[in-house]
């Protein structure tokens, strides 16, 4: 209904103008499902999972539901699906008992964001909550559980300070990483973080996230892609160069003991990017001199890579075999399953598909080595 | 080096070869690089064991060296010669190259070879030949 003013005529007469035009006047909802009523039916799935106003989170619209596995949010209705890594009862019953899961390392996911904070130092806060908050809901909890700690590597300082106060805590057998980086993290700028890592034997664990958020440059560099598709294939483009950094800047040089692991990187990107590396080196070299053998074997000493995403082999058994013998698969690979994700690797499957002579490798022995502190 | 069997070719006067230096010149069916290092002289095949690019037009540097990251450090002699095509390295001492590429390379090698040349070494490397100072002339042996 449209409502007129009352007493236009004695307001007139107070007005300095004979008219005024204001140009900025804000409105909005008292709640979203009014708006929800006009969006077409088409767009009502992803409104109602991604919220309103538009989320500008870069992976919006991921794949199955809400980026996780609709199976278990149909198992389990009364778990929201926005906090679907929120129920440690469910990874009991779904994950760690139903598949005998011995040993499984914890890599949060809802700190994610915080990487690329504009105050960076308040992100600290964050993570140092989110750690305790992990140690006594969950590691407390269930002693099958390890953890990946999260830092804030654009604070150094605060990142080197949270290692120092984890660092006693055994169960903590890695520091977590998202590739989203205002520069990549063989950048000196992150040394610091690297030696306090190194000191303590924390492993690297370096998983998307983070890109595209605060102040983190987009996924990639020809801008944001507009869909969740785009984006998903612009993945080997977050880890890459990270890893060239890390090689190149002479990280591993420094830090012998060392070690990094790519978590949802998939593998089959690697293959032509060591090739690419090692070319580049033979004729390169004299820039970084301190790299002093092929950086493909520096890969080989100091980076694992999770089979998770393990089916971007075209599905045929013949080019996996190739992969595992051109990344020398049977000593880099760590089976990881990304439950309670949508794309996880359902590890009886995983198992076997690997051949029975690298299987106990990439199920056990690799990721004790790769993550020294897991016991 | 032995010039025994060799046969000589004069490539320039000496005073048109200074410390630093390097000249390229025709001896008979093969182009040669002949360099100055710090007044000794040395010769190498003009063919990278690459991909056959005319190596000893490339990049001619000090070697750079580092114990740590961007803690560079140039060699006083210009050593090096970088091929103009992908830039792999040689010592033009010797004519090895700088890394050690021939797990892959080994195969390639010997289509690159030069004919009459004989390469025992697994590395790509470059053939070399002696090189003398003779009165006011340099000589190379081929």
């Amino acid at each position: 209904m449209a409502v007129t003013s009352p007493g236009k005529d004695q307001a007139s007469r107070r007005k300095l103008v004979t008219q005024i035009v204001d140009t900025d006047i804000h409105h909005g909802f008292e709640d979203e499902q009014e708006i929800l009523d006009h969006v077409p039916p088409e767009y009502r799935e992803r409104t109602s999972w991604y919220g309103l106003p538009v989320d500008f989170n870069p992976v919006q619209n991921n794949g199955g539901m809400r980026g996780g596995r609709s199976d278990l949010a149909f198992d389990y209705p009364e778990i929201p699906v926005s906090t679907r890594e929120s129920s440690l009862r469910r990874c009991r019953e779904t994950l760690l008992d139903r598949y005998d899961i011995d040993l499984g390392i914890l890599t949060g996911g809802q700190m994610y964001g915080q990487t690329g904070a504009m105050d960076s130092q308040y992100a600290s806060i964050m993570a140092r909550a989110f750690n305790d908050w992990t140690r006594k809901q969950w590691l407390d909890e269930d002693d099958r559980l390890r953890y990946a700690m999260a830092v804030i590597p654009l604070d150094p300082q605060g990142a080197v300070a949270e290692i120092e106060r984890m660092a006693r805590d055994t169960r903590v057998v890695a520091v977590h990483l998202n590739t989203g980086a205002m520069r990549p993290f063989g950048n000196p700028m992150y040394h610091p973080i690297w030696e306090a890592a190194a000191k303590h034997d924390l492993t690297l664990q370096l998983h998307l996230g983070g890109e595209g958020i605060g102040v983190h440059p987009p996924m990639t560099s020809a801008g944001f892609p507009t869909h969740y598709v785009e984006r998903r294939m612009a993945e080997p483009g977050l880890y890459l160069p990270h890893l060239a950094s890390f090689i190149f800047e002479g990280v591993f040089g420094k830090y012998p003991n060392l070690k990094l692991v790519l978590a949802e990187s998939g593998f089959t990107c690697l293959p032509h990017y060591l090739w690419r590396m090692d070319a580049c080196w033979k004729g390169l070299r004299h820039q970084v001199p301190w790299i002093k053998e092929l950086p493909s074997e520096i890969f080989y000493r100091h980076v694992w890579v999770t089979t998770q995403p393990m089916y971007e082999y075209n599905e045929d058994h013949a080019n996996l075999m190739k992969m595992v013998e051109w990344l020398r698969g049977d000593e880099r690979f760590v089976y990881a399953s990304d439950y309670p994700h949508w794309d996880w690797d359902d590890p009886n499957d995983a198992a076997r598909t690997f051949p029975s002579e690298i299987r106990e490798r990439v199920f056990n022995r690799n990721a004790h080595e790769a993550y020294p502190r897991l016991q | 080096m032995s010039t025994r069997g060799r046969r000589a070719h004069v490539v320039c006067r000496a005073d048109e070869l200074g410390p630093g230096q390097r000249v390229i010149a025709a001896c008979g069916a093969v182009e040669v690089g002949v360099f100055n290092l710090d007044g000794e002289y040395f010769a190498l095949l003009n063919r990278c064991p690459h991909k056959s690019a005319p190596l000893c037009k490339g990049v001619h540097r000090g070697y750079l060296t580092a114990d740590e990251p961007r803690q560079i450090k140039m060699s006083t002699s210009k050593e090096v010669i970088g091929c103009p095509w992908h830039g792999w390295e040689f010592e033009i001492r010797t004519g090895r190259s700088y890394f050690n590429p021939h797990r892959v390379r080994a195969r390639s090698y010997d289509a690159a070879r030069v004919s009459g040349q004989e390469i025992s070494e697994e590395d790509p490397s470059v053939p070399t030949f002696p090189v003398q100072r003779e009165d006011d002339y340099i000589v190379v042996y081929v």
